[in-house]
């Protein structure tokens, strides 16, 4: 990285410069606080558990004072010096902070339901908290494992909403980031005692101070409950448990950890299994997943039954963990779930010298996310296009969103060495005197040598296309886009785990863009990507040169997204949506800001080329690309 | 299979990226709390890949800003400069008070040159965008900026 040089660099001069560095300069008072991960959890520990310090570290420094506050004379601090020579060492045993829950009290006159319902729940230690359009039952006595239940007089009649639009969020409080969204919708139930109330899923049970929000038609309702750390471990797990675990759920007691991500489970795995997802299902309220295919090294056997469960492992000794491992698993194509993407972590424990291995979780993840899981967000993702390794083609499913790619920019048509290429069993883009490993976005297919993308558009070895995406080192597409698609880049590049592979946000024929009168269009991309500077402002015609006029007075020549149309009278442009924007109005969009010579991937037209050539302007000659394949007016 | 993998090297780029990354992260986000969990968890992440990262320092700038982005995006900026005591001293809050009118875009543009003191295609590969962009919005910021300056 380099020291900071500000003149001369390629950014425009500003008399505001040496002011800003001036003002900025303030900040070196300020001492940052220690945030290097916790030493003894680097070897054994999972990074979740680094997330956790991190979070509890901010949460000291908010308590320590290192939240900017504003001291007696008027100078900002930022809480305590922390001396810059402090050894790593001596930071590893850095005691986690204590962190004071603020759990929700009964309040001194309980909540008393409308007639249909009990005056009081019969959940020993319960009380009623709400009001009549939401409410739930507190704990009176502590932490008590349970569902996520909440009663409304607007659910009176459960048995005609069998699927209640209830939303419910949980948010650890005391590590920031942790959250576990139970989704949209929840379950009725029924029972003499509590009469009709909704079901949105299982609380959650890991350790930490959770704040619960649920809304349900117009109303909500929070609370905050604390889990505590579970009591010593005193027992050494059923041997049998292992067994139990792996053909079913019915006995087991899941922790979930609503932080990790697929990522990070298989960086932090000693092992990792790619097997295949071939079943799934719902038994008793409880979704499973059946897993197949595993490897024989994996000492699973070939077939793998989960279930879900969010309650806690209270017979369980965190520090008898003696190791992390991690189960990765995909689908494959043909799979009644194609798309679905799991990953399962196991804890190892240490029980007489024993190992005993105890899978801990299921985790659903999108855009690599945890997902809770209930049954309609697993069918969301099974609606998901699947992840496809299919020959030379590896597309990637529409879990994950590239929509704030831009890094990645080819030219079909700058360059006459740049095309499509299938080789040796991968597809390649060809150009800048190399070539780069492809993984396609969602709705390619391919057959027999045949690639075809976007609406249609057929690509074979040879053809000449434009790519728009994000340039990622070969091992990071097993993390970003899944094991299968990451296991087939790793074998197209030899196993190289730097070499550079592209993951196409959109794809393009040739050819790129063109001009209908004054106007300049980009090629036709598919994809919803846009750097996210606004380009916002009048439309201006000025010979020959359709130029948006910001609200500074500047102006830039515009590559409009594809469709968008020149009208002569009225003078004005078409958007693709068919708005017509006149000369003199507003209009606003996503995009970035090119130079000419930075514009091959948007547009490679002559006619086009030639027209930017003549409409860029002032020092650096910038063009607005509107990106995302939407222009609206103002 | 990866292996955790702590190197010195990483320990180096920590000693010497730490307190730019996190003033830069501070001001970016507005929240030491961010800028503490952002850098840490970038931190945590680079050790986990190890020797797989060619370049630890450039990757645990960009990491660092990505995540911080999901923390924001997740709604969980906390409030700087909400201190409402008029102040005659230039102080820190009132500083980041002032990029409160800048766009996130610009903001990441403003800190990352002024604090952390990239040049354009620097910061442009930072936040995977176009130099061209990079200029733009800085020079959009500093007429916000500019203004926001004039008034006070």
């Amino acid at each position: 990285m380099t020291e900071p040089d500000l003149p001369g660099n390629d950014l425009p001069d500003d008399e505001l410069d040496p002011v800003l560095q001036e003002r900025f300069a303030a900040l070196d008072a300020v001492e940052p606080p220690v945030t290097w991960p916790a030493a003894g959890s680097r070897s054994a520990g999972h990074p979740r558990r680094w997330l956790a310090f991190a979070a509890a570290a901010a949460v000291l420094a908010a308590s320590a004072g290192w939240v900017l506050t504003r001291g007696d004379d008027g100078e900002v601090v930022a809480g305590d010096d922390l001396d810059s020579s402090t050894s790593f060492s001596s930071l590893a045993g850095t005691a986690p902070p204590v962190f004071d829950c603020p759990v929700t009290r009964p309040p001194a006159e309980p909540f008393v339901p409308p007639e249909q319902w009990a005056p009081e729940p019969s959940i020993p230690g319960g009380v009623w908290f709400g009001d009549d359009d939401l409410w739930t039952v507190l704990d009176t006595g502590g932490y008590v494992p349970r569902k996520s239940i909440w009663w409304s007089a607007n659910f009176r009649d459960g048995g005609s909403e069998p699927v209640p639009e209830i939303a419910v969020i949980y948010e650890r409080l005391d590590a920031p980031g942790m959250v576990v969204d139970l989704g949209p919708e929840g379950t009725n139930a029924n029972t003499a005692a509590d009469g009709w109330f909704m079901i949105a899923g299982g609380e959650p049970a890991t350790p930490g101070c959770w704040q619960a929000t649920a809304t349900y038609k117009g109303a909500t309702l929070s609370y905050v409950y604390e889990v505590p750390e579970p009591a010593g471990f005193t027992d050494c797990p059923d041997p049998q448990l292992a067994a139990t675990v792996m053909s079913g759920s019915s006995n087991v007691a899941y922790d979930y950890q609503g932080s990790a991500s697929p990522a990070e489970l298989v960086a932090s795995a000693d092992h990792v299994v790619v097997g295949r997802v071939s079943g799934v299902g719902v038994d008793d309220g409880q979704v499973w997943i059946e897993l197949s295919d595993l490897a024989p090294d994996s000492g699973l056997g070939g077939v793998v039954r989960v279930g879900y469960e969010f309650f806690a492992s209270s017979d369980i000794d965190t520090d008898a963990i003696v190791g992390v491992r991690a189960l990765a698993v995909l689908h494959d194509n043909d799979a009644a779930i194609g798309g679905l993407e799991v990953a399962l972590e196991g804890l190892w424990f240490s029980c007489d010298g024993d190992a005993v291995a105890y899978p801990a979780k299921l985790v659903p993840t999108r855009d690599g996310w945890p997902v809770a899981p209930s049954i309609n967000q697993l069918t969301d993702l099974i609606a998901d296009p699947p992840v496809l390794v299919d020959g030379p083609v590896v597309r990637r499913s529409g879990q994950r969103s590239f929509a704030d790619a831009q890094l990645a920019a080819f030219g079909d048509e700058a360059d006459g060495a740049d095309k499509f290429s299938l080789d040796g069993g991968c597809s390649w883009f060809v150009g800048g005197g190399g070539r780069t490993a492809i993984v396609w976005p969602p709705g390619t297919e391919h057959d027999d040598g045949v690639v075809t993308f976007g609406p249609g558009l057929p690509a074979v070895d040879g053809s000449r296309l434009g790519f728009r995406g994000v340039m990622l080192d070969a091992f990071l597409v097993r993390y970003e886009i899944g094991l299968a698609a990451g296991e087939a880049i790793e074998a197209c590049v030899g196993g190289v785990s730097d070499a550079p592979v592209l993951v196409a946000d959109t794809v393009v024929a040739s050819p790129h863009g063109g001009v209908d009168g004054p106007l300049m269009f980009s090629a036709p991309w598919e994809g919803n990507g846009s750097e996210g500077a606004l380009i916002a402002g009048v439309v201006q015609l000025d010979d020959d040169c359709i130029y948006v006029v910001d609200s500074l007075g500047d102006r830039y020549p515009v590559i409009w997204p594809h469709g968008t149309t020149w009208r002569d009278d009225p003078a004005g442009i078409v958007t693709p949506a068919g708005e017509f924007v006149a000369l003199g109005d507003a209009v606003t969009g996503g995009g970035g800001y090119y130079t000419p010579e930075a514009l091959a991937g948007f547009v490679a037209d002559a006619d086009a080329l030639a027209m930017v050539d003549r409409c860029a302007e002032g020092e650096f000659r910038e063009i607005a690309v509107v990106q995302g394949g939407t222009i609206d007016p103002a | 299979m990866m292996e955790v993998v702590a190197d010195d090297r990483i320990e180096r780029v920590y000693r010497a990226e730490h307190d730019r990354l996190w003033r830069s992260l501070l001001s970016y986000t507005g929240s030491a709390d961010l800028a503490s969990e952002a850098e840490s968890e970038a931190f945590t992440q680079l050790i986990g890949r190890g020797a797989e990262i060619r370049d630890p320092a450039a990757w645990v700038w960009r990491s660092a800003y990505r995540i911080a982005n999901g923390l924001m995006d997740r709604g969980r900026r906390a409030a700087v400069g909400v201190d409402p005591t008029p102040v005659t001293d230039w102080s820190i809050v009132d500083l980041l008070s002032m990029l409160d009118g800048l766009s996130r875009q610009q903001r990441a543009c403003v800190v990352l040159r002024y604090v952390a003191g990239f040049t354009g295609p620097e910061i442009a590969e930072l936040l995977d965008t176009s130099a061209g962009t990079v200029r733009v919005q800085l020079h959009r910021a500093h007429e916000t900026l500019r203004a926001t300056l004039e008034t006070t």
